[in-house]
């Protein structure tokens, strides 16, 4: 056995690891998409009699699932194992080949396994995610701006609005977690790299598997549903609800593989001496986030599978006239979907209360309240999900308990606010945008978490239930508090991960403009909602003008400030001032690497004699 | 550990800095109790019933109720940023005090907010427990509401069917919910009612409506292409004026 | 100013471009069918002895869109879709018309509107709309079968108030939003035609000789947008039947403008 795994193996000239990129990847996508697409055309049979779904629904998921096999095995997912099956492993060349060692600009268009290449990489999906959900946001706000609509055909406004809000999920699930829970926490931990490399290059190129189907979506039909895909609505969309369920099959993958491999890490690999009391509050976040979506991404990714199922195979899971339960879907989406806010939600705050020591120059208050607000707020999470279906008539004798757990979520998320507060009391405030974001959090998830309070009430939830009210509350939370945090953590760690300092003058102009567009656009869909507009809709009855214009100005305000962020980014990764070793002075370990960080972070793996929040001498 | 309970220390609540947060703490929490009411109740549709009136008393009940805490951490923050700021581009001193925890303010804190959710809490329950005695009212009107897209139909008791609702004032009605092909969401908006219409069962829902008048109903789950045009109006009229309607529209059907 | 703020400014009004450009081009591709105005015909007496200013509107309804009309040459997209289209007179297909499925009539007006049902029909969804509603005395005139090449009734026109919700071919039914503009609801079901002579008409790549003619007259309020659609399940393979044709504006569905 040992024998056979370690025999490696001699690679004379190139290996067919190194000739794999994203370019063979993209062309064995296209190219077996294509073929299957032929052969399914050729020899499917045709529709004998009358089915709910036609054959073309079973063409485009074949279709699509060759994209996805072709793609990842050109991009060389399948390398590795298939010389494990052989018997044999990677040689250790070809290991630090896929490392990344001595590739320059290369090792980002690779399966590659270091994981500060695979941060970057999320770094820049994110924001392509983003820019492309801000993209449909301006669509639909310009939709908006007058009461008749009809600017956009309202098939492609509902395609639009379903679009934008999975894609915008999906970006802010991998926000944090992504770009820093891959860079930033080996480092912090005191790790050479993460648990399982592989698995690291493996979940990153499975999103941008996942990105095409959605894509193609747009081309042939669209998501005509809303981000939720609710059956059996989503019976009667064009061909794009195939690309939607594959989109959210490869992505859940891809969480699933993510969350074991940060989980692992993290349990197994901190630094000697890095005891849980000495672990980092961000640490906590990132592990509570990956740990939340370990349950919740196995439903979403079945929930999908059984919709696939009902549109190629003529099963009947959510059709009625089948015999099948719209409410099942209901439940199966909402088991992930609750515990999935809170994958968003916990990294972005803890990325901040890990950066509130840092400009209060101060130790954070309360570390065991902030781990206990963590925990608490994770494991209620899974119990949730059925206040989202308080008014559907599916089972009114849960409402009550399903209203108790809710509400029990306020009292850690509390805690989170102590936490926050109790660090900035008494600091000494050093003025930079993660401070002020600080701040911005404070005052935007205030607001999200009362008006969350609201709905969690059975029935005031009645009325506010599928309103835009519901829709300014979670933007508050996951854009308000969310968001913000994770626009902090960029500018924090931009200096490590770039090298380059982040410039100061276009952070703080972005920060203004963005929040103040955020809450002139959220503020003004509140009154909205409460006034009775629905959400969805792509025109309303005129009462709701000046609501919605005064929201539509707040959304191009952010467009602004977004843009400015963008530049930002740009302007300062190319060019920006070169970034000392730890220019914010802070005492966790990434900030005792060198810029540019060697590929195995540390020479000598560090050792941990107390926490990283030392500021300032005890008086007592 | 703290300095909270240090005795050879000043008393901490007459230190300046805490008596700025607690003169914030009570305007703050003015201000966002009365903004936080008056921008819902401002904004929010006159009421039609006594469940509507009851949401908005709700959302009355819990902005004070939230008022203080949001008040503590507005005061708190307040009185951070107004204190010493530091800019530039190297760190300030760092603070030499140091509380890194107080077990006190953390049990306050946790006590507090749990009694806070309690309350929230038992406010919902009562109110919900009315809310579904309301649908077993046995002299109540049983209305059956169908949802086609993108289109609501009425059916009356005695037969005659509408698009738009008409309800006899202070007379409680209950609405059989169904649909005929997608989910939609039956909602008359100023009576703070709404309730799902799923393909295939029935859900129910309950109002008493007390004010003559039009008022609207919408559709709040996204029912394909012309959701948002899926809507109405409810028209509350007297109940001698909706005896002549029914029977009116009831002959209209055939079915008088 | 300094020379970043410049260039960030740079950008936002790159990035703005950008998706300007995007949205003109979604926008562009919404392939709206344009609008007919209802055509002045005179006055119109009701019942209740008011007079007002009249208006005619003619639509056909078919059972495909190789008609072409606004869905262009040989249907477009989506040959196989049921569609709504213009009408000539008689009923004929207009197959170079640009407009289809949005209709702008005068408000506080009667407007009369016949169309011609060349397709078959079965159950109705919700039995609701198999009742004409909303329009002049409830009732519409219905032809069971109108000759398409004498231009004459093959049956005779008989006043109706309801057709069995199991003999639908379409329907034409207008609501809007619920908002301080007047309540206008009107429906109209639409006898199907016989279903082999469509199926062999179909097979000829034409259109029955004997649709079904229906014709009523409704009184508009004031000026609102209002939109109509079909409620007859005719989007088969999706379900309920309501996706496909029905779930795209231009076919069964489409503006309903009245306008002061």
């Amino acid at each position: 056995m040992t024998t056979l795994m370690s025999k490696p193996v001699s690679a004379p000239g190139k290996s067919i690891i190194e000739r794999l990129n994203i370019v063979t990847a993209l062309v064995l996508g296209a190219v077996s998409a294509f073929v299957v697409w032929r052969l399914a055309l050729q020899f499917l049979p045709g529709d004998t009699e009358v089915r709910l779904f036609t054959r073309e629904d079973k063409i485009t998921l074949l279709s699509m699932i060759a994209w996805f096999v072709g793609f990842m095995t050109g991009i060389g997912a399948l390398v590795g194992p298939f010389r494990w099956l052989m018997g044999k492993d990677l040689s250790h060349d070809e290991n630090m080949f896929l490392a990344g060692k001595d590739m320059g600009i290369n090792r980002y268009f690779r399966y590659t396994t270091d994981h500060k290449v695979v941060g970057i990489q999320y770094l820049i999906i994110t924001m392509v995610i983003f820019g492309i959900g801000g993209i449909l946001a301006m669509l639909i706000r310009t939709n908006l701006g007058t009461p008749e609509g009809g600017w956009i055909h309202p098939q492609a406004y509902n395609s639009i609005v379903g679009t934008h809000g999975i894609i915008m999920i999906v970006g802010t699930i991998i926000m944090v977690t992504g770009p820093f829970g891959n860079f930033i926490m080996p480092i912090m931990i005191g790790a050479r790299d993460m648990a399982f490399p592989r698995l690291n290059a493996l979940s990153f190129w499975l999103i941008v598997a996942a990105a095409v189907p959605l894509i193609w979506a747009q081309f042939i039909g669209g998501i005509s549903t809303g981000w939720s895909a609710y059956n059996p609505l989503a019976g009667q969309a064009p061909l794009g609800m195939n690309g939607y369920i594959m989109f959210i099959c490869i992505f859940a993958i891809s969480t699933m593989v993510a969350g074991a491999n940060i989980t692992t890490t993290i349990v197994r690999m901190r630094a000697k001496g890095m005891t849980w009391n000495r672990t980092p509050i961000f640490i906590y976040g990132i592990m509570a986030s990956v740990a939340l979506a370990l349950p919740a991404f196995p439903v979403f990714f079945l929930s999908q599978v059984m919709s696939g199922m009902d549109r190629a195979l003529d099963t009947s899971f959510y059709n009625t006239a089948g015999g099948g339960s719209g409410w099942l879907y209901e439940n199966l989406f909402w088991i992930m979907g609750h515990p999935e806010v809170y994958v968003i939600l916990i990294p972005a705050v803890a990325a901040l209360m890990e950066m509130a020591p840092v400009f209060t120059r101060r130790p954070l208050f309360s570390f065991n309240v902030a781990v206990m607000g963590i925990a608490g707020i994770s494991g209620l999470s899974v119990l949730v999900w059925a206040h989202h279906m308080y008014i559907s008539g599916w089972a009114p004798l849960l409402n009550a308990p399903f209203m108790l757990t809710t509400e029990l979520i306020s009292i850690p998320t509390g805690m989170l606010f102590l936490v926050l507060v109790g660090t900035l009391w008494r600091g000494r405030l050093w003025m930079t945008m993660p401070t002020l974001s600080i701040f911005a959090l404070l005052w935007n998830f205030m607001i999200g978490g009362v008006t969350g309070i609201y709905l969690s009430d059975v029935p005031a939830d009645a009325f506010l239930h599928g309103s835009m009210y519901v829709t300014a509350h979670f933007h508050y939370t996951l854009m308000g508090a969310g968001l913000t945090g994770a626009l902090a953590a960029l500018v924090y760690w931009f200096p490590k991960m770039t090298g380059r300092m982040f410039d100061k003058k276009l952070s703080w102009i972005s920060f203004w403009l963005v929040q103040i567009g955020f809450n002139v656009t959220f503020l003004g869909m509140f009154t909205v909602g409460l006034a009775g507009q629905p959400r969805r809709v792509e025109s309303y009855a005129s009462t709701f003008n000046t609501g919605n214009m005064i929201t539509t100005i707040g959304a191009y305000v952010i467009m602004v400030g977004m843009l400015v962020l963008l530049h930002g980014v740009i302007s300062s990764w190319r060019s920006g001032e070169k970034a000392p070793m730890n220019p914010w002075q802070a005492k966790t370990l990434e900030w005792t690497v060198a810029n540019p960080i060697p590929l195995e972070n540390f020479d000598v793996l560090p050792t941990v004699t107390s926490d990283a929040y030392g500021y300032g001498k005890a008086q007592s | 550990m703290t300095d909270l309970m240090n005795s050879k220390k000043p008393q901490w609540w007459k230190s300046p800095d805490v008596k700025k947060t607690a003169i914030l703490w009570a305007v703050c929490t003015a201000l966002v109790g009365y903004v936080g009411t008056e921008f819902h109740v401002r904004s929010i549709v006159e009421p039609a019933s006594e469940t509507m009136s009851g949401v908005i008393d709700l959302m009355r009940i819990f902005t004070w109720a939230a008022a203080p805490v949001a008040g503590l951490v507005f005061a708190m923050c307040l009185t951070v940023l107004t204190s010493k700021r530091h800019y530039g581009d190297n760190p300030p001193a760092e603070a030499d005090h140091q509380i890194s925890n107080s077990p006190r303010a953390n049990a306050v804190w946790i006590v507090v907010s749990a009694l806070l959710c309690l309350f929230a809490l038992i406010t919902g329950l009562i109110v919900l427990q009315k809310d579904s005695e309301a649908v077993l009212e046995s002299t109540a009107i049983q209305m059956n509401v169908t949802g086609s897209q993108w289109v609501w139909s009425f059916d009356y008791p005695n037969g005659a069917r509408s698009e738009d609702l008409y309800l006899p004032v202070d007379k409680p009605v209950v609405f059989h919910i169904t649909s005929v092909d997608v989910k939609h969401s039956f909602w008359i908006v100023q009576m703070g009612i709404k309730m799902d219409a799923n393909p295939g069962a029935i859900t129910e829902a309950a109002v008493t409506p007390n004010k003559i008048g039009v008022f609207d109903v919408r559709c709040a789950e996204l029912c394909g292409l012309l959701h948002a045009y899926m809507q109405t109006k409810v028209h509350v009229v007297s109940q001698s004026d909706y005896d002549k309607w029914v029977t009116e529209h009831a002959a209209l059907e055939g079915r008088a | 100013m300094n020379k970043r703020i410049l260039a960030a400014l740079g950008t936002v009004i790159l990035g703005a471009g950008v998706i300007a450009g995007i949205g003109t081009y979604v926008a562009a591709a919404k392939n709206d069918s344009g609008s007919i105005m209802a055509t002045s015909a005179g006055s119109f007496t009701a019942p209740d002895g008011k007079t007002y200013p009249h208006y005619t509107l003619t639509m056909n309804t078919y059972p495909n869109s190789t008609f072409g009309g606004h869905h262009g040459e040989d249907g477009g997209a989506h040959p196989d879709w049921v569609s709504y289209g213009a009408a000539g007179p008689y009923g004929e297909p207009l197959t170079d018309a640009k407009t289809g499925t949005n209709f702008v009539v005068p408000a506080h007006s009667a407007v009369t509107i016949t169309i011609w049902q060349y397709d078959s029909g079965e159950t109705l969804n919700n039995d609701f709309f198999a009742k004409v509603r909303g329009t002049v005395g409830g009732t519409a005139t219905l032809v069971e079968r109108y000759d398409t090449k004498s231009h004459t009734n093959a049956t005779e026109a008989k006043t109706i108030t309801q057709i069995p919700h199991d003999a639908v071919g379409h329907t034409f039914t207008i609501h809007g939003v619920s908002s301080d503009q007047d309540s206008l609801f009107i429906n109209v079901p639409l006898l199907l035609a016989n279903d082999d002579e469509v199926t062999a008409a179909e097979e000829e790549g034409g259109f029955t000789q004997f649709p079904s003619m229906t014709t009523f007259t409704f009184i508009t309020g004031g000026e609102g947008e209002y939109i109509w659609n079909c409620e007859f399940p005719c989007g088969d393979g999706t379900v309920a039947r309501f996706g496909n044709a029905m779930s795209a504006m231009s076919y069964m569905s489409g503006h309903f403008t009245v306008k002061g």
